[in-house]
């Protein structure tokens, strides 16, 4: 007899492709009513009406929303994602150099940001009602009132022009910096595999601008939900009996932690699914050129592929993500009904 | 650190905040001592790596792509590395104004002598990067690639009446002519472009293939010319890097090595250039240009450009196609409060007729810069209007779009003229409205591929094409611009011509010119404002 979990997660895989394909079917279905004309878009306006229409005819536009459709799932199935309607490269291609860049990015920030969020949030939780607690709230509530670009730009104001101690907004590397061997695609770490201690030293100056600014931003998220967790753990009767048996109070707070934890994970799949989605305005203000700026361009553009191509990562990122943190609440706390086997 | 309980004393606050300040100072004196850029600006050595920060960046390096949003977005970097039959010089003291033909000097050709029947032209011994000499069959290559691409470079010929079916005869080795179909004087206007450059057919064609004569792929990701710098690196859509041609011609760049890199947001160019990681931003804002230009470090320049805000009215339907309303619209805008307004002590009203920088000799427009209150209200009354005026223009590609739509609101208004605007957030939507031509007014900008006044009442005052953007439609105009193309007469032509559509018939109102603005380090040296809408870097240093 298979256990709940296995079957839970059976379960799961099984309804993903379904559920990517809704979201795909939704993308497609939206991105070709929108009331555009790509094929204008891309001619451009020096176009002739008859050169349009070639445009048009070139790239499918003019067929049937439905034979579009099934020859996109068909494409997809074999891989292709298609061709960029603005560079005429693969979709794919593009994808994969790019994520590389958004993901050097979101990993450190989501680290960051629940680092802090999380420090504020015990800081907040322990010494509620006293002046550490409020001065906590305030740091949480100031950084919650700055939007994310305002916040990039006086970090670059103060750290980069004013002070010259780190780099400003020209992306990865500075300017005229080769890059290094591509393995993985991430600068920094590819520059850490090679050896190239001199463009990891640069690259690692340049994320920490917007690194900082995304982990600020995302740690108030953190912040507030870990100190509502943390109180009401700490109020437990189990952690009064805990300091009853003398028990230190930073090992009250790690058993509160630990209580904790679960909602915690999966706040972190939110945010880190927000986060991959999500970081397009502080690449667009860092030069970063991962998925987040090419999101902007591809809508500027009409570039339907890549818009689509986009929405797919998206959504299966997000879809797997929240798999995976049902999958590993379950293993984590055993109380968690999974399916109908329930708990064991 | 012990943690107390609530209840519990408070720890020793002193000590805590003199080691957070200490820790504090060390990991300031840290990052500075490995954040702190020194570098040539800053030690006043001269530049020979110039690093240049942009709004844009090619995806493609074909001067002449199939793709029309590389054409757009390569116009800056192509001309650094295309070789062209001549280029534009302005003379000392020239302002913003060029003077054609005393300031089209030959490049790659030593001389350039019209004809009946086309224009003969004998090539300078000059050899490319890849140590092949210019021949005739070069340009008869690149030539026909144009023709075979039919992109903008066709489109370039056509205007200037090249014969598309044989555009080139060799004589030898480095004597051509260049056949047009009628006598014309505009050709050598229009071969200054990048997208008419010149390609070393020896390197290209080795890269051809039957499937891809042109060597369309290759060129893609690399260069193949006579200019005067080199692609070593290209990073599509993020990163170019330009080598100097040792063999140039006339002497290699003193400057040796361009960066270009892609900086979509206008504030962070500026940090960039203030911070001293660049040397060079290309396209500074009215937003940034303020504090650029007192920051004593950097040197900005405003080049006369062939771009103008421009007003489109709709002569396809009512009630713009009523010529007094036209002309009552006309009179009521100020276009000095506009310049003013939008870009104080850059910005230009257009008196001319286009936007290009070269004169149209003799020609007045009706309309002063400030307007003429009293003979709008007399043409509005004569037209009559019973409805607001729906004025559509895209906010998004153009960041002076939405105040000069808000300053035309305003101005229409005070003569009784009520506007309704429509924005759209990307160039697809726009486009898309322009096309579906259900406005009464079209606010935007005109960027002319070629910097002579024929080229915009050609191109966008006649024909049928989306790009006659108000539908103009009068024969009488029509006939003396195609005559104008062809004559000798062509100056006196064309002022008939710019009577009859900017002060008779209105179909569009050139409000503003758009100067192209740059922002560099004071240790660059050579830089100067052209009136054309490029800065070669091979006159810096």
């Amino acid at each position: 007899m298979t256990s709940p979990l296995l079957r839970f997660v059976l379960i799961r895989v099984i309804a993903l492709p379904f559920t990517i394909l809704a979201v795909l079917s939704i993308s497609f279905l939206v991105t070709s009513v929108l009331p555009v004309d790509p094929a204008r878009s891309i001619a451009g306006s020096m176009a002739t009406d008859e050169v349009v229409a070639q445009v048009r005819e070139r790239l499918g536009l003019d067929r049937p929303l439905s034979e579009r459709y099934l020859d996109y799932l068909g494409s997809l199935l074999s891989g292709d994602l298609g061709r960029s309607y603005v560079t005429d490269q693969p979709v794919g291609a593009e994808m994969a150099e790019r994520l590389p860049a958004t993901l050097t990015l979101v990993i450190p920030a989501l680290a960051l940001a629940a680092l802090i969020g999380i420090g504020l949030g015990v800081v907040g939780s322990y010494y509620a009602g006293r002046r550490p607690a409020s001065a906590a709230g305030s740091l949480v509530t100031t950084l919650q009132a700055i939007p994310d670009f305002l916040l990039a730009l006086l970090l670059i104001v103060v750290f980069a022009t004013s002070f010259g101690l780190l780099p400003g907004p020209e992306g990865q590397l500075s300017i005229g910096v080769e890059p290094p061997t591509r393995l993985t695609g991430s600068i920094p770490l590819d520059a850490l595999l090679t050896g190239d201690w001199a463009v990891f030293w640069d690259a690692l100056q340049h994320m920490i601008l917007p690194v900082a600014t995304l982990g600020l931003t995302y740690s108030v998220l953190f912040a507030r939900i870990s100190r509502a967790l943390l109180q009401k753990a700490l109020s437990l009767e189990c952690t009064r009996f805990a300091r009853a048996c003398g028990w230190s109070e930073w090992r009250v707070i790690r058993s509160s932690l630990r209580i904790a934890r679960v909602p915690l994970l999966t706040y972190t799949a939110i945010l880190l699914a927000s986060l991959i989605g999500g970081t397009a305005i502080i690449e667009q203000v860092f030069s970063w050129g991962g998925v987040g700026q090419w999101t902007i361009d591809a809508m500027q553009n009409v570039d339907l592929p890549v818009i689509q191509a986009i929405v797919l990562y998206s959504g299966s990122v997000t879809v797997l993500l929240y798999l995976a943190m049902d999958v590993l609440s379950g293993l984590l706390d055993p109380r968690i009904p999974l399916g109908r086997g329930g708990a064991q | 650190m012990k943690l107390e309980r609530l209840s519990g004393p408070k720890p020793r606050q002193g000590t805590h905040r003199r080691a957070v300040a200490a820790g504090g100072l060390t990991l300031a004196l840290a990052l500075s001592a490995c954040g702190a850029k020194s570098d040539d600006a800053t030690d006043n050595k001269p530049i020979e790596n110039l690093r240049v920060v942009a709004a844009f960046m090619p995806t493609s390096l074909d001067p002449d792509s199939t793709n029309i949003n590389d054409i757009y977005t390569n116009y800056q970097v192509a001309a650094q590395y295309m070789g062209t039959l001549v280029r534009i010089r302005p003379s000392e003291g020239s302002g913003d104004k060029l003077t054609f033909p005393d300031d089209l000097h030959p490049e790659l050709a030593e001389s350039i002598e019209p004809g009946d029947k086309g224009y003969t032209v004998t090539l300078r011994d000059v050899t490319s990067p890849a140590g092949n000499r210019l021949t005739s069959e070069d340009v008869k290559w690149s030539f026909e690639r144009m023709v075979a691409n039919q992109s903008v470079a066709m489109l370039l010929l056509d205007f200037a009446r090249v014969d598309l079916k044989n555009p080139i005869t060799i004589k030898d080795e480095k004597t051509f002519v260049i056949n047009t179909t009628t006598p014309t004087t505009l050709l050598p206007s229009v071969l200054e472009n990048a997208a008419l450059g010149i390609f070393d057919s020896v390197e290209a064609k080795k890269h051809a293939t039957p499937d891809d004569p042109w060597a369309r792929e290759w060129l893609k990701n690399n260069t193949a010319s006579f200019g005067p710098y080199t692609v070593e690196k290209f990073d599509p859509g993020n990163e170019v890097t330009l080598k100097a041609h040792s063999g140039y011609w006339s002497g290699s760049p003193k400057i040796q090595t361009v960066t270009i890199r892609n900086v979509p947001d206008a504030a962070s160019r500026a940090q960039l250039l203030q911070s001293g990681s660049a040397d060079l931003m290309l396209g500074v804002p009215p937003t940034e240009w303020a504090a650029l230009e007192k920051n004593a470090k950097i040197q900005t320049v405003a080049m006369g450009s062939p771009s103008a805000l421009e007003i489109w009215l709709n002569t396809t339907k009512e009630p713009t196609n009523n010529v007094a309303l036209r002309r009552a619209i006309a009179n009521a805008i100020n276009k000095e409060d506009i310049a003013k307004g939008l870009f104080p002590g850059v910005g230009a009203p257009v008196a001319d007729c286009t936007a290009a920088t070269v004169p149209v000799a003799g020609f007045t427009s009706a309309v002063p810069n400030t307007g003429n209150l009293e003979e709008a209200k007399a043409q509005l009354a004569k037209a009559g209007l019973d409805r607001p005026l729906q004025m559509i223009y895209n906010s998004a590609t153009n960041v002076f779009s939405e105040s000069a739509a808000r300053f035309v609101q305003d101005q229409l208004k005070q003569v009784g003229i009520e506007v309704k605007l429509n924005t759209y957030a990307n160039q697809a939507d726009y486009q898309t409205a322009m096309d579906k031509r259900e406005w009464d007014l079209n606010l935007g900008v005109q960027s002319l591929f070629i910097n002579h006044p024929l080229y915009e009442l050609k191109m966008f005052l006649t024909g049928t094409s989306s790009l006659n953007i108000p539908a103009y439609n009068n024969k009488t105009f029509a006939d003396l611009v195609d005559k104008a193309l062809g004559s000798s007469e062509t100056e006196e032509l064309t002022r008939q011509a710019c009577e009859i559509a900017i002060n008779d018939d209105v179909p569009l109102i050139l409000i503003m010119s758009f100067p192209y603005t740059v922002a560099l380090d004071k240790n660059v040296p050579g830089a100067r404002s052209y009136p054309y809408d490029r800065i070669p870097f091979a006159d810096l240093g």
